[in-house]
């Protein structure tokens, strides 16, 4: 209670300047220029209708993508090899690395197409509403405007997805099986005719990135390949092919490297948000079936909750292990003004102007300040779903695909059940969720078992824990007994609830951490607790090991006087707010130079292949923070504004001790990061996935060379 | 004009440091805002090193200013209204420099913001129209920043000449000699708890002045 209140009193306090950063000379500098570029850039969003019946719509729960069989295979115009010429449309790539040379079987083969389809967030009736919370009028796509108070139903949005949906496909994938995926640009086709409104990639590219698979760059799917070789574009476009290798082969073949959940997204230059936001999104859990340690079965290895059934196909799906993709969108009202900086791009939308014809679909703004952030959220793909769960312990595999938004989760009981914002008379971004619990009360706890790069070395209890852009992090729900001892009964109802508040794309304005804000609890799924089941998992207790860390050089300290030191921060250009690494924009074709390091030198962001090496990822300050993705391996903590996290972890970060392939960024801070750079030559990126942020040139090249 | 040997320095010195300590921080901040990406480093640095460089410009300014109120007024002792006009002046003069500056900022940022935008342009999907949007919005932007930077500077000037001359008894000594000989009359009325509510720090560093007519605050 009383840390609460005095978290409280910090919102108005000094913790609440130093929590933004703005607590130095140039921080004040920082804050007086933000409250400046507020005033100057116009960031105007609609409020989404009010969904009237949350908590109907079943949670979809992802079944495996089948492989294409071997007559299938051979089918394929032309079908995939090791050949030069072999892995994409354009004939001029080759697979770095075949798995045969590792000592692997050839791939699995997967198709995957690139489509333009619909999606619908939820099935419940829709009562318009403005930012005051009022009833308002509402439009259909023939123009028709209907008073307010008038429920209506939503139509479809139009959505460019992998096989056509959102989210796309689940790959199950396995260690030592090595997956191709043949991604294939059909967005030139739009058989229902459908109005693609004026976002995602105005010529239709994408450009597929495995998020963070320890992947050659022809088949990382990221621009600064993209531009230099292969389609020497953004990305590919409609008719182009492309085949992804995913070797499933852990960095330098080292056990420790090992990972348990990558998803794969667009990532298209400049047009990366866009194309999420439009339904680029995909999954793919990795198992690893050595020893039977985490082959989703849970009589075996390390026993983490999953019962497997195997598909002649070679695939497999593992029930009780549930992936959760959280997005969240915006509707169009119909009457907010359609004007960015990508205007000319979208000739047939004639914007600047209103889309009355859009009402009730998704709603995008690229004209950027801060980055987007939705008052609807979902997960995969429906809003405010419920999943009757047996009683027994489950998996949970947390993706955030959202643009910008972070989470804190937390695991709340309800007496009197969800409320709308609108009733409880809140308005603006207040209404930021639709729904509350004014009553929730913690009633069980997380076992942290992963976090991006894999499993932890030690399960974590968390009361709660945050979600940032691009993040995984995965949890066991014991559903048979609550926090305290109790068990549950048939019938239950517990929600997984979003506790953390994010009016803009900046920074969250109040969470666990900060300026907390008691009332601000938004259910998000509903589960509802049924039968007993035979549960043969077991929880990992606290001195339980899960999977060692890859070792630390003793002298990481010397290393680190050499390190490679990038610092984010914000500018401005062409009329918008640009995002800068270095002081510099994103140059595709050429790799970044380090800021000057502790020995004085400014290196160029080379790694021969095999090394390893410490580099400094520094917030530039400004009250943003910035979850900076490095790709092609995970990297350990080191450092975080010079304290040593490697043994102890801070309160703040208390995951920090794991393999990460994004560093959260607190406003302000600086964290040193260590890491390999194995296995493949070649071009890769690192940049912040805040994804408007990325998209407006928070990114740098970087490159392996030949040892 | 006035001579070298004219110019008021006691007063204009002072009078020029605070308005480009002011004005700057605005041209800064504004920078911070909506400036090219290459010049946003660094912004308090960037702000005592900037304020050092155009000092003599808004040195120039207040002279011109302050002569210009000689002209008008005479030497002094100014009447009370007549120490506001003065200072009007004063803060026009420097609220006239801090635009310029503003301006030249703009051009600046503009300039490098376009080199930015067609090294960007080698790979983009944007067109000729998207650029020349572009460019539109540049301007726009680098104008309304350069209306609201020199709004933001016009009320700082007001604000902390105002109490610099407050500070000083809410004199303004013309004259190019001493000023010791001033009357007390010859001063503004600024009330003393106007003064200390403004700078509460100052209580105790400033009891002799309380031979000057103004009873000592009480506890
Ligand atoms: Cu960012």
């Amino acid at each position: 209670m009383l840390g609460t209140g005095l978290a409280t009193f910090g919102g108005v306090g000094v913790p609440y300047l130093s929590a933004k950063g703005w607590l130095s000379a140039d921080g004040a500098f920082a804050a007086v220029s933000t409250a400046i570029g507020d005033q100057l850039f116009t960031e105007v969003f609609p409020t989404s209708p009010l969904i009237l019946d949350p908590f109907v719509d079943e949670l979809p729960v992802p079944e495996a993508l089948r492989p294409l069989s071997p007559d299938a295979v051979s089918k394929l115009k032309p079908p995939p090899g090791p050949g030069p010429g072999e892995q994409n449309s354009y004939r001029n790539e080759q697979h770095q690395i075949w798995p045969s040379t590792l000592g692997l079987p050839d791939p699995i083969v997967y198709e995957i197409d690139v489509l333009v389809r619909t999606h619908s967030f939820t099935s419940s009736q829709v009562l318009p509403i403005d930012n005051a919370g009022n009833p308002t009028v509402s439009f259909d796509a023939d123009l028709n405007r209907y008073p307010a108070g008038t429920k209506r139903s939503l139509p479809p949005s139009t959505i460019y997805g992998f096989n056509g949906t959102f989210p796309g496909p689940m790959i199950n994938a396995e260690y030592g099986k090595p997956a191709l995926v043949r991604f294939s640009n059909h967005l030139d086709e739009n058989p229902m005719g459908l109005d693609r409104q004026d976002f995602g990639s105005p010529v239709w590219q994408f450009l597929t990135h495995l998020h963070n698979g320890h992947t050659a760059p022809e088949s990382d799917g990221n621009p600064h390949y993209a531009i230099t070789a292969g389609p020497h574009a953004h990305g590919f476009f409609p008719t182009d092919w492309v085949d992804q290798l995913y070797l499933n082969h852990p960095a330098g073949g080292d056990e420790t490297e090992k990972q348990s959940f990558f998803w794969f997204h667009d990532h298209t230059m400049d047009f990366t948000g866009a194309n999420v936001y439009k339904g680029m999104v995909g999954l793919y859990p990795i198992y690893d079936p050595k020893d039977g340690t985490d082959m989703g079965d849970e009589r075996q290895g390390l026993r983490l909750p999953g019962v497997r059934t195997n598909h002649a196909d070679g695939s497999f799906d593992v029930k009780y292990d549930i992936p959760l993709a959280i997005y969240d969108c915006r509707l169009d009202d119909g009457v907010t003004l359609h004007h960015d900086i990508h205007d000319d791009q979208f000739p047939d939308a004639h914007n600047p102007r209103t889309h009355p014809e859009w009402w009730g679909m998704t709603f995008h703004r690229h004209f950027p300040n801060h980055g987007f952030v939705g008052d609807i959220f979902t997960v995969n793909g429906t809003a405010y779903p419920v999943l009757q769960v047996d009683r027994r312990k489950y998996r949970f595999r947390f993706l955030d695909c959202s643009v910008s938004r972070i989470y804190e989760f937390k695991m709340m009981s309800s007496t009197k059940g969800p409320k709308s914002a609108v009733s409880l008379g809140y308005s603006d971004d207040e209404l930021d969720g639709q729904y509350r619990i004014p009553d929730g009360q913690q009633c069980m706890q997380f076992t942290e078992i992963a976090t991006d790069g894999g499993l932890l070395p030690f399960a974590i209890k968390r009361d709660s824990f945050e979600l940032w852009p691009a993040k995984r992090r995965e949890v066991i729900i014991d559903f048979t007994r609550y926090l305290d001892g109790h068990p549950t009964t048939k019938g239950d109802v517990v929600y997984l609830t979003n506790i953390m508040k994010m009016e803009d794309g900046r920074m969250w304005d109040s969470s666990s951490r900060f300026s907390f804000d008691p009332d601000y609890m938004v259910p998000m799924v509903k589960f509802v607790i049924g039968d007993d089941a035979p549960d043969a998992s077991v929880l990992p207790g606290p001195n339980k090991k899960l999977r060692d860390l890859p070792p630390l050089p003793a002298d990481w300290r010397t290393l680190a006087q050499d390190r490679k030191i990038f610092e984010v921060k914000r500018g401005s250009a062409g009329g918008e707010i640009e995002w800068l690494i270095n002081g510099v924009q994103f140059d595709p074709e050429n790799v970044a130079r380090s800021l000057k390091n502790p020995q004085g030198k400014s290196p160029l962001a080379l790694q021969p292949r095999g090394s390893f090496a410490v580099w400094e990822i520094r917030n530039g300050g400004g009250g943003w923070v910035h979850p900076f993705h490095l790709h092609m391996e995970e990297h350990r903590t080191l450092t975080r504004n010079g304290v040593d996290v490697t043994k102890n972890p801070l309160p703040s970060h208390p995951d920090d001790r794991s393999r990460e392939d994004l560093v959260a960024l607190d406003p302000g801070e600086s964290v040193l990061v260590y890491r390999g750079f194995r296995t493949f030559v070649g071009p890769y990126v690192a940049h912040c996935h805040n994804l408007l942020h990325e998209d407006h040139a928070m990114m740098f090249a970087w490159s392996i060379t030949p040892p | 004009m006035t001579g070298i040997r004219q110019v008021p320095w006691r007063t204009a010195l002072p009078l020029a440091l605070v308005a480009a300590l002011g004005s700057e921080f605005w041209v800064v901040a504004v920078r911070g805002a909506v400036g090219a990406t290459e010049r946003t480093s660094e912004p308090f640095a960037q702000w005592v090193l900037d304020s050092a460089v155009v000092l003599p410009a808004y040195l120039v300014a207040v002279v011109v200013a302050l002569s210009v109120a000689r002209r008008r007024y005479g030497p002094g002792p100014l009447a009370p209204r007549q120490v506001v006009g003065s200072l009007l002046m004063v803060v026009l003069a420097a609220t006239l420099v801090a635009a310029v500056l503003l301006a030249v900022d703009a051009v600046v940022d503009y300039r490098l913001q376009m080199q930015n935008l067609g090294r960007s342009s080698a790979h983009g999907s944007c067109t000729d129209a998207c650029f020349a949007q572009q460019h539109r919005e540049t301007i726009v932007l680098q104008v309304k920043a350069v209306g609201l930077g020199t709004v933001l500077a016009l009320v700082s000037n007001v604000v902390l000449l105002g109490v610099l001359v407050a500070l000083r008894g809410g004199r303004l000594d013309l004259s190019a000699g001493r000023s010791a000989a001033y009357p007390a009359h010859a001063r503004v009325a600024v009330p003393r708890h106007e003064v200390l509510r403004v700078v509460p720090g100052r209580v105790r560093e400033r009891p002799h002045r309380a031979h000057e007519g103004v009873p000592p605050p009480s506890g």
